[in-house]
């Protein structure tokens, strides 16, 4: 990319407020949103309780106690509420009506402007989802603290680095819309993916061996287990080279999550270059 | 024939017609159609692969064995996805009927405009989450060893046509909302996000999460109640002989709001 063209950063900050803005547009999808993340962590709550409730105290399920993994859940659904974006259906969208041609003729790249408003999205999402969210949420359930302050400020940069991880793979789906025309399908398999191989639902270290393997290769990991693991302070049972070590966890988290954003960049760089190439928008 | 009898065989003709008219349209789009078809299945298998998941490293849960779980997990993907046929407009019905004025050219047609939404965007692909259901029913009947006469399969059959209609019933109360609220996304959202809820043993829920999946989101009615009396198991068996009951009620619940809902409608004007 163009050095010059990328220190475009006021116009990226354009992106960025816009994005907020728009969020604050949508009152009733604000209260329901909040609901329905409580009405995930309460249902995963209940399961765990039940699952560990004939269990000696202290007893573990491949390494996590019951206040571990509930922990785990709680954290995991706050940072998702924070993380999560639609670039994927405002992408095709501008695919499928022609608007992405105004991309082309803009001085900053998509990619850019893309990052930049799901991260302006991010913020808003932060402020005014994740706080109260994680408010409820640490009233009504037993929900630890990170061992350190520096596990803190690592966790919300692990998960800005969600976020960006995120962006990414929903851009790739996005692109999709130029073969596909109509992604639906496509948005929605992304969705379950993500769902069970990010370790949202479910910590990575209770999965089989196997799909363990195939999960540390996978960028979805880097959503939701990362951050999570960085919050408790462990990943134990799991991904070997997570560590074990507190600290050194958070190096290999944040250095894992960074080579999938640069790795994903890449990748997004490259297929929308070539998706521009062959762009032909009617009528214009 | 009289005429109160005429006049159904004509609301009945003009149905069929809408509804093929509808099908040919959904039919043409055979890209959207596989997609679907895919989504759904992949879906559906996900939320399974989920349930075996979670067993691997727990065993059991609270006294419930893992077939014990699919069989409701299964009859409930069943209900799913028949309702999720008809699902699609219910969950867009403030966005595509209220604010961008479509309910004008449904309130012109001779026939109710209640069955007018819910067949507007017929999905058949949906059904492929019924399929597994009915697969994951029968591969855990037969892992429990479970030795079943028709009497057992027609209660199955009915428990399914039940639990859709329980899902077509809440979601349209939540829609008919929408003429007295104006909003794009409506408040459906948290409640359908409250379904997985009933697929689970109510008994590990606190009572204020369980009465409110019994009598206010009567979710557990779709496939936990029938499913523990087909299961044999004691407790709140009982409640199984409950759920066409509460369908009911909740079918005059909806046709009401409904009917309320109409009244109070005006048009955007465009």
């Amino acid at each position: 990319m163009n050095p010059v063209r990328a220190l475009h950063l006021p116009a990226y900050a354009g992106f960025f407020s816009g994005q907020f803005r728009k969020m604050l547009a949508y009152r009733t999808r604000y209260v329901t949103g909040i609901i329905s993340y409580l009405v995930y962590v309460t249902t995963y709550y209940y399961l765990w309780r039940a699952v560990f409730l004939h269990r000696a105290p202290g007893a573990q399920i491949a390494g996590f106690t019951l206040d571990q993994i509930v922990t785990y859940v709680a954290i995991s659904w706050i940072a998702r509420s924070a993380y999560f974006n639609n670039v994927d259906r405002e992408l095709a969208e501008q695919v499928q009506n022609g608007s992405i041609a105004v991309a082309l003729s803009r001085p900053v790249s998509l990619q850019g402007t893309v990052v930049a408003g799901a991260l302006g999205e991010g913020l808003f999402r932060f402020c005014f989802f994740t706080l109260p969210i994680g408010a409820v949420i640490f009233l009504l359930f037993p929900v630890a603290p990170p061992p350190s302050l520096l596990h803190a400020i690592a966790f919300v940069l692990s998960c800005a680095l969600s976020q960006v991880i995120l962006t990414h793979v929903n851009f790739l789906v996005g692109m999709c819309a130029f073969p596909l025309k109509n992604i639906d399908g496509v948005m929605r398999m992304k969705h379950y993916l993500i769902e069970i191989l990010s370790g949202l639902l479910l910590p990575i270290s209770l999965f089989p061996d196997w799909l363990q393997a195939l999960s540390s290769w996978l960028p979805f990991q880097a959503i939701a287990f990362v951050p999570s693991s960085i919050w408790l302070g462990h990943a134990r049972g799991g991904i070997g080279w997570l560590g074990d070590d507190p600290t050194q966890l958070i190096v290999h988290g944040l250095a894992v999550q960074a080579a999938w954003v640069a790795a994903l960049a890449l990748l997004c760089a490259f297929i929308w270059r070539r998706a521009a190439r062959s762009l032909s928008v009617q009528g214009g | 024939m009289n005429r109160n009898g005429c006049k159904l065989m004509r609301a009945l003709k003009i149905y069929l017609a809408l509804f093929a008219q509808m099908l040919k349209v959904r039919l043409s789009y055979r890209g959207d159609f596989i997609a679907d078809l895919f989504a759904t299945a992949f879906g559906g298998l996900a939320s399974l692969f989920f349930v075996l998941l979670f067993f691997v490293p727990i065993g059991d849960l609270a006294g419930w064995k893992k077939d014990e779980i699919l069989l409701i997990v299964g009859l409930s993907m069943m209900s799913y996805g028949l309702f999720a046929t008809v699902s699609w407009n219910l969950f867009e019905f403030g966005d595509r009927y209220i604010i961008e004025g479509r309910f004008d050219r449904v309130l012109l047609r001779p026939i109710s405009t209640w069955a007018q939404i819910l067949c507007d965007q017929f999905r058949i692909p949906v059904l492929a989450e019924t399929v597994i259901g009915v697969g994951v029913v029968a591969h855990s009947v037969t892992n429990l060893g479970l030795d079943w006469s028709a009497l057992e399969w027609a209660f199955v059959a009915l428990t399914v046509v039940c639990g859709a209609l329980l899902y077509v019933f809440v979601f349209s109360i939540l829609a008919s909302a929408s003429f007295h609220f104006e909003d794009r996304v409506g408040i459906a959202p948290p409640v359908f996000n409250v379904i997985p809820f009933g697929r689970w043993p109510q008994e590990i829920f606190p009572w204020p999460i369980q009465a409110l999946l019994r009598w206010v989101i009567p979710f557990g009615f779709v496939a936990y109640y029938p499913g523990t009396a087909l299961l044999g198991r004691t407790g709140l068996a009982g409640l199984a002989i409950a759920a066409p009951l509460v369908t009911l009620a909740f079918g005059l619940l909806a046709a009401f709001c409904w009917r309320l809902g109409v009244r109070k409608y005006e048009s955007t004007g465009s």
